[in-house]
């Protein structure tokens, strides 16, 4: 498989699923077309997995491969509930069910072999929040700016994660969330392209049960400072507050300088932590090149 | 009654002799280790060790059929000499030694084959996924440690396909690491 296959997929085939969405959406309800967003995210990352990795094993081996499928299945969940648009507290049950869902299926074993009971509870329970904190942030984000600027931050989101994780020790994990990045690039090119696409809408669920379980993983099981994972799925939410708290009348361009700037401070933040302990480790051990 | 008794004794003796089990030893982490050798971009081969070993063996050389071996390595002590290395071969995209602490190889059936060669079957686990595997095991030998205790090694060597194990990351086909990883095991057990 080509190296660059990893990447080139992804991009392919979010951008072929956004704009059969497109088509099909200029026929029939706005609404619908956030089947778009939602499986271009959740299928192409799982594109991008089988061209790194291969196909992986069901039930998952280990906790990477079940990103996959809980990419695929929170975007086909993210779907009715992007379209319904169900009450916030029902909206936070079920992102609240899926979410630890997700993280026991990514780190039981941390629970089976060395967490404590109050730790198991505490770590599932911030895992959780984490996912339905991103998830909200970029839904209510997505909802303000229906144009080229959610995906631009989903990318630039994935883009620092991606730097983050192979500084945290996983070229793997580093790799799959430049996937991630891929899929998203796909968009901003696509709302460039064509201005009108609602590119962002139901992209949110996968993109933030990826994107915090490739984070969580980086921590729990590589090499990535906590802080740098913290910082990341701050940068997201932080994003989205700061854009709520920009006054009414400010100027798109300045609107938009504001929001970028944080999600971009914030992010590299998390990229010099991760960049730091890095350099001192391979001070300290020894470095080396793949 | 005395002569009864005796004979008793006698047949009791007997089967228990026939019935005698294989010598139990508990390995010796301090002189057990597992080495690995892996092709690295097609150029050369590196060597790695895991240190840790642990695990139990039982262990008749005139019947193979009691023979029984369980063990173990810790994941997180891979060592390649390099710890920046280290630190990716026992992070996720390798080892995975956080999710997976341990790789393990419990005997189903021994074979002698000859003067201290063996034949043993048995299951090899890593990363959570368990596989058969035939191992050809020498018998290196007898002896005694400093306290006295009786002493006896054991060396396999074997190849797998880490991709079986789902160890898939920077495989040949994408320019980078080799597929098959031969293990060497060499472990000293002690008699309990």
């Amino acid at each position: 498989m080509n190296v660059a296959a990893p990447v080139i997929f992804p991009a392919l085939i979010a951008g072929l699923i956004w704009l059969i969405a497109g088509r099909l959406w200029k026929r029939t309800a706005a609404a619908t077309f956030v089947w778009g967003g939602s499986s271009a995210i959740a299928v192409s990352f799982c594109a991008g997995h089988v061209a790194l990795m291969g196909w992986p094993p069901f039930p998952p081996a280990t906790a990477v491969h079940t990103l996959v499928f809980a990419g695929l299945i929170v975007g086909i969940v993210g779907i009715p509930e992007s379209i319904w648009r169900s009450r916030l507290v029902i909206r936070w049950i079920i992102r609240a069910v899926l979410g630890g869902a997700a993280a026991w299926w990514q780190f039981n074993t941390l629970a089976e072999h060395t967490w404590t009971t109050p730790g198991t509870i505490g770590w599932l329970a911030v895992v959780t929040v984490t996912v339905c904190a991103m998830w909200e942030a970029i839904d209510t984000f997505a909802a303000r700016h229906p144009s080229v600027t959610t995906p631009f931050t989903m990318w630039l989101t994935a883009c620092a994660t991606s730097v983050g994780l192979v500084f945290g020790a996983s070229a793997m994990l580093g790799q799959l969330a430049g996937c991630l990045a891929a899929a998203c690039g796909a968009a901003v090119v696509l709302a460039l392209w064509s201005k009108t696409l609602p590119l962002d809408r139901g992209a949110a669920g996968a993109f933030a049960f990826i994107t915090t379980g490739l984070l969580w993983q980086g921590y729990f099981y590589a090499e990535l400072p906590l802080l740098s994972a913290g910082l990341f799925i701050v940068a997201s939410v932080a994003t989205c507050i700061i854009d709520a708290l920009v006054p009414p009348n400010t100027k798109p361009i300045k609107h938009l300088t504001i929001v970028l700037s944080s999600i971009i401070l914030i992010s590299g933040a998390a990229i010099a932590v991760a960049f730091f302990e890095y350099r001192e480790t391979a001070i300290e051990v020894g470095d080396y090149a793949y | 009654m005395v002569i009864l008794h005796s004979r008793l004794m006698i047949v009791a003796a007997l089967a228990m002799a026939a019935v005698a089990h294989a010598d139990n030893y508990k390995v010796d982490a301090a002189h057990s280790s597992a080495v690995f050798k892996i092709n690295h971009l097609g150029a050369s081969n590196v060597y790695g060790m895991m240190p840790n070993v642990s695990g139990e063996i039982a262990f008749d050389e005139n019947d193979a059929s009691k023979n029984t071996l369980e063990i173990s390595v810790d994941a997180s002590s891979v060592s390649t000499f390099n710890g920046g290395r280290d630190k990716h071969l026992a992070g996720p995209d390798f080892f995975n030694a956080k999710q997976f602490p341990a790789i393990t190889f419990k005997s189903t059936s021994w074979k002698k084959t000859g003067d201290g060669t063996y034949d043993i079957s048995g299951e090899f686990t890593m990363l959570g996924v368990t596989k058969k595997l035939d191992v050809k095991a020498t018998h290196i030998g007898y002896g005694k440690n400093r306290g006295g205790k009786d002493l006896a090694g054991f060396e396999a060597t074997f190849t797998i396909d880490r991709t079986d194990y789902g160890m898939n990351y920077g495989v040949a086909a994408q320019g980078g690491i080799g597929k098959d990883v031969t293990i060497t095991i060499a472990v000293e057990g002690i008699k309990q």
